[in-house]
């Protein structure tokens, strides 16, 4: 198990320590650990808003010989529950396709177990895959 | 990331090769946007070397698919590995952007 706590200015180099964490795991579970993870610290670096509290950001991961891996995730961001969030029109013509939106989508595809809460004035993500 | 591209009889070959994700991805896209300005008769991606795509990635493909069919540009990718292919797939690109698997069924 890994806890991984990031500042808004360290996405890169958490995805990195992550990526070594997930070490010589199967290579699709990983692609996806990876996608989920990309997604989900991209969008708050992006988007979140923090109002005035100083940005909390956690994850943990969890190896799991079920399910593959067990990822929580906690945010101090205001609250954003995700499966709230409308999914593109995948089945779109190119004209009407958004560049946006499609990151969550992939997310909630890959891990339909995903639950979120709000815990504390967190916001609290816990998927496995 | 690493991006190398040349043009085969009227074909432009563009080929990234390592993650195109958040970081690598909007360079990517504007090399991409660069090389259509040539409006090149035919646009192929060999994605056989990406090993990552994240939704950072899939936009820079939209947006090249949307400025070749603005421009009349034939526009297509080739080589995807499986899990390129899934990302791909479910996000409903292949209801725009022709896949597929060889460069040879690309180019024929």
């Amino acid at each position: 198990m890994a806890t991984f706590t990031m500042h808004l200015n360290q996405l890169e180099e958490t995805l990195l320590k992550i990526e070594a964490f997930l070490g010589d795991a199967d290579e699709k579970t990983k692609f996806k650990v990876m996608f989920i993870c990309e997604e989900l610290l991209t969008n708050l670096v992006r988007h979140a808003d923090f109002e005035d509290r100083t940005p909390s950001i956690s994850l943990k991961i969890e190896s799991d010989k079920g399910s593959g891996f067990v990822m929580e995730y906690r945010d101090n961001s205001k609250a954003f529950n995700l499966q709230n969030h409308k999914d593109p029109n995948i089945d779109a013509k190119i004209e009407e396709r958004e560049l946006g939106g499609l990151g969550i989508y992939l997310v909630k595809k890959y891990a339909p177990n995903l639950e979120y809460k709000q815990e504390d004035g967190l916001n609290v993500l816990r998927l496995s895959l | 990331m690493e991006v190398n591209f040349f043009l085969e009889d009227k074909t432009l070959i563009v080929a990234p090769s390592g993650k195109l994700d958040t970081f690598s991805a909007p360079k990517f896209g504007t090399q991409l946007a660069k090389l259509l300005e040539d409006r090149p008769e035919s646009c192929l991606l060999d994605l056989s070397g990406v090993t990552f795509l994240s939704s950072s990635g899939l936009q820079v493909l939209l947006a090249g698919a949307k400025t070749s069919k603005k421009e009349g540009i034939r526009y297509g990718v080739f080589g995807m590995q499986e899990m390129v292919n899934d990302v791909f797939f479910l996000s409903g690109f292949n209801n725009f952007i022709d896949s597929f698997e060889t460069k040879e069924e690309a180019l024929s």
